[in-house]
């Protein structure tokens, strides 16, 4: 393992001799352990990878330059260029200074020894455990792709104003398709799982989950256009309110005017039941950390509380914009300027539960999996998504699957006189939580 | 790196491997933003790195590290062998076709390199061409983005390859939001040239934002289209994103020999009407050059589907061993810590002989769908439904091309659409983007895709 601050700190005393205002360099190493699927095991991989990431502020003009090479004369090259690139740029009146105050939260069930340690033969066992398990739900099915990804990473951050910190994670990822084939019909689907510790995911259930969804949908079939009531199973949730906020409430868009929450702080912008909350800290949350990529403790921020929107997520930059406080949500890579994003966006549970939704649906539309869902609209809400896993439900009962048709509202809408029932299911896509809703009517789009 | 590359070699025979290559690469990319009339950004990056993949007894092991000395490659070779040895006890042993060892040298011709221009020129014209974009008090928000990247690539092997090249993009990115009567909408489109910043003496930036702006208005102030299944005319961009998620996918060869795919065993059977022929080709104007795949194998053009009969897929080395036929050139990595997997290149419809009145005349009611100001596309593979988001669209009433509607989303099952295609256009477009590409397996690539106006009786318009 190199030392990261190590070289942090001589960036910082070289970029010192360039008499630039303010200096921060932000370091990553990281470590992973792959295996990719196609039908079987396909190839095992191993990477390396480091970065250096250097930011130089000169009267307010702000240069950010990023590199893999972290030799020292490269290093050296990559706060030249970016002492180069702050001459080039405009001064920035809205940037005040770097984070001064360094902070940490405590926080735990980020860092796997198991990860860390990963031996190649562990992957190949649960790799293993994909594919048997999907041929042992039901002799039709085939395996046909999917990954697995284990890494460990390493960040160091050091300034000019002293802070010099260094933080570890580990990540799993897990992701794997397979196709059922019966009857001269086929049909295929897929499941995916991401986490921060190998025990927390169970390789057998996700195959069993893809397995179990490809063999369902077999006899799918397009219905009419109308108008249903939808039930949104939690991964949809979870990738609609990723979509819908996961670039509207950090402070940079809304201050850049793209944000539609723009100006609606302590207005009713969902019903009562609806909870918004950024958790920085969750136990094992998948963006969790300890402090962010400017060296800012994490935090819990609300920003739905029972349908009254509470505020927004801050970096350093557009906190000091605002005179307001980093909220801890500054995420960059090495290549690129900090910039405010959420870090576990949690839509809160409610009490019901999923089968309990199903049961008081008289006709409607469950939505297990779609595709094309992140092709909608956060500015204007208009939401749409074509369904590859879905089933009419008939008098509280899972009926037949469909397929081809298109669901489609308004989620700014649906949020607030929409939902009618909010599950105790919740699940994650990426750092989105969020459970099972019922929303009281959508536009299907199928034959007409 | 050639004569680390022999001591490699040397060592991994050693170890008891049958076949070593070896991908150095180093990628240079800029973007330059403005926001709002302001500077807002300037990225800059550099990665280099070296990914080698050693074969041992028929399976793979593959091992990356961004930094190089001899001593750490070495150590990558080790790691990759040690993968490769430890893989026999699940791996499938793979057959990889015979090829040709090429050595060659191929560039793109660049009159003034991008890198080179000075921060500040860049700034200042990035500045200059977002200001321009704000042409009413309607418009709420504009971005543009100038976009660089240089890839260098070398591919050396134990069978005597050694091909180096190095593809430069230049292009510039730009989005509008329009906001009127209190109605929201985002219209964006990028322009990428293969070559360096020559591009913008030609390339009239000013006039394609304003456009982009005015598109934007017209949009906030257009009905939506209708929900249903309607006739239409799409235009090269449209098309091309169509072929290449909901088609062009489905032939990829490793897809096909997992048996994923829709057109898995179709080979000479009719999967489209008969004006439709569909190619991959690695070089064709407009196009992301593709002179050899990341297996040094030499990409020539693939005919996929000619006249309606599926003719061919998409093969890497050990996928065209699979399913018994000739690697097409088409195993492709991200970059150095990535396995070539099979991807397109770029992939089109090929023109007809119907002018765009032609194919608009005979729609008593439908709609003109555009690219231009959508964004992205979703497939499913196995199934082969589809869903895109396409620009701000117009009417087509009795033939003519009536008012403009909202942005609007296509679905369909790709099979059925490219069945009820009935005419296909003469002008012919492809186009690539430094800002963005195609994903798969977690890896993004640069691909290329477009075609002719094409007239499809049915498609699912969805309500937005």
């Amino acid at each position: 393992m190199i030392d990261l601050l190590e070289i942090g700190g001589k960036a910082l005393s070289f970029a010192e001799k360039l008499n630039v205002s303010e200096v921060e360099v932000y370091l990553v190493q990281n470590t992973s352990k792959s295996c990719l699927l196609s039908g079987k095991i396909d190839v095992v991989k191993s990477n390396v990878a480091s970065g250096i990431g250097v930011r130089v502020i000169i009267n307010k003009k702000i240069g950010v330059y990023g590199n893999t090479n972290l030799e020292e004369n490269e290093v050296e090259k990559a706060v030249e260029k970016a002492v180069k690139i702050a001459k080039a740029s405009d001064p920035d009146p809205d940037f005040r200074e770097l984070n001064k105050k360094f902070g940490k939260s405590s926080v735990s069930g980020i860092y796997d020894r198991e990860i860390a340690e990963m031996d190649i033969e562990k992957i190949f066992d649960a790799a293993d455990t994909l594919i048997t398990s999907s041929i042992d739900y039901n002799e039709i099915v085939q395996p046909t792709r999917g990954i697995i990804e284990t890494s460990t990473w390493k960040v160091a951050i050091c300034n000019s104003h002293g802070i010099e910190a260094e933080r570890e994670g580990t990540g799993v990822v897990t992701w794997f398709r397979c196709k059922a084939k019966d009857r001269g019909k086929e049909a295929s689907a897929g499941e995916s799982k991401q986490a921060r510790r190998w025990k927390d995911i169970d390789f057998s259930e996700v195959a069993t989950s893809a397995a179990s969804k490809a063999v369902s949908i077999l006899d799918a079939t397009m219905i009419k256009n109308q108008k249903l009531p939808v039930i949104w199973h939690n991964k949809f949730t979870a990738s609609m309110v990723d979509i819908m906020f996961g670039t509207t409430v950090d402070a940079y868009s809304v201050q850049k005017g793209r944000s539609p929450w723009k100006d609606k702080v302590g207005q009713q912008i969902a019903s009562e039941d609806f909870n918004l909350i950024d958790d920085g800290v969750m136990e094992a949350g998948l963006r969790t950390r300890a402090f962010d990529d400017e060296g800012v403790a994490t935090r819990k921020t609300p920003i739905i509380e029972k349908g009254e929107l509470k505020g927004f997520l801050y970096d350093t930059y557009t906190a000091n914009k605002e005179g307001a406080e980093s909220t801890g949500n500054a995420f960059r890579t090495y290549r690129s300027n900090p910039l405010p994003a959420p870090s576990n966006l949690i839509l809160k549970p409610g009490n019901a539960k999923r089968e309990e939704i199903i049961e008081e649906t008289r006709k409607g539309l469950l939505v297990v999996d779609v595709i094309g869902e992140w092709l909608s609209n956060p500015i204007s809400g208009e939401m749409s998504a074509t369904v590859v896993v879905g089933y009419l439900v008939e008098n509280g009962e899972i009926k037949k699957p469909v397929k081809g048709i298109m669901v489609s509202g308004n989620f700014h809408q649906i949020i607030k006189d929409g939902i009618e029932l909010i599950g105790n299911d919740i699940t994650n896509v990426g750092g989105v939580y969020a459970p099972t809703i019922k929303v009281s009517e959508m536009t299907i789009a199928g034959k007409s | 790196m050639e004569e680390i590359f022999d001591k490699i070699v040397e060592k991994g025979f050693q170890l008891g491997a049958e076949y070593i290559d070896m991908r150095y690469q180093e990628v240079k990319s800029e973007i330059v933003v403005s926001e709002n009339g302001k500077f807002s950004r300037y990225e800059s990056e550099a990665a280099r790195g070296v990914g080698i993949t050693a074969i041992v007894d028929g399976i793979p092991g593959f091992a990356s590290t961004t930094i190089i000395n001899p001593d750490i490659l070495l150590e990558v070779l080790n790691e990759a062998v040690k993968i490769a040895k430890t893989s026999t006890r699940l791996v499938n042993k793979k057959v990889y076709a015979e090829i040709e060892p090429y050595t060659d040298k191929k560039t793109v011709s660049v009159k003034i390199d991008p890198l080179e221009v000075s921060p500040n020129e860049k700034v200042s014209f990035v500045v200059d061409v977002n200001k321009a974009s704000i042409i009413s008090n309607e418009i709420n928000s504009v971005s543009t983005t100038l976009g660089v990247e240089e890839d260098q690539r070398l591919f050396l092997s134990s069978e005597g390859a050694n091909i180096k090249t190095k593809v430069v993009l230049t292009g510039l990115r730009h989005y509008s939001v329009a906001r009127v009567n209190g109605v929201m909408e985002r219209v964006r489109d990028a322009e990428t040239f293969v070559g360096g910043y020559e591009f913008f003496k030609e390339f009239n930036a000013e006039e394609f934002v304003t456009d982009l702006s005015k598109l934007a208005i017209d949009a906030a102030k257009a009905k939506p289209a209708n929900p249903g299944t309607y006739p239409v005319v799409a235009d090269p961009d449209i098309i091309g994103l169509i072929l290449h998620e909901a088609f062009g996918h489905a032939s990829e060869g490793d897809l096909v020999a997992s048996k994923e795919s829709i057109l898995c065993g179709k080979l000479g059977e009719k999967v489209a009407s008969e004006y439709v022929t569909i190619a991959d080709n690695g070089i064709v104007e407009g196009g992301y050059p593709v002179w050899y795949d990341d297996q040094g194998v030499k990409k020539l053009k693939t005919v996929i589907v000619k006249e309606g009969i599926l003719d061919g897929y998409l093969l890497s080395r050990e996928t065209a061993s699979d399913l018994g036929l000739e690697p097409t050139g088409n195993a492709r990595a991200q970059d150095f810590e990535n396995v070539p997997i099979v991807r397109q290149t770029n992939y089109y419809m090929e023109p007809g002989d119907h002018s765009f009145e032609e194919l608009v005349e005979d729609i008593d009611f439908g709609y003109y769908i555009k690219g231009r100001g959508g964004g992205g596309g979703q497939v499913d593979v196995g199934v082969g439904s589809f869903i895109f988001n396409a620009g701000p669209s117009y009417v087509i009433e009795k033939g003519e091309i009536k008012e403009l509607v909202k942005s609007v989303s296509i679905s369909g099952l790709v099979l059925e659409t490219l069945k009820s295609v009935d005419a296909v256009g003469k002008d012919f477009k492809v186009t690539t983007s430094v800002f963005g590409g195609c994903g798969k397996s977690a890896q993004r690539v640069r691909v290329g895709h477009g075609g002719p106006f094409v007239r499809i009786r049915k498609m699912i318009i969805g309500g937005r």
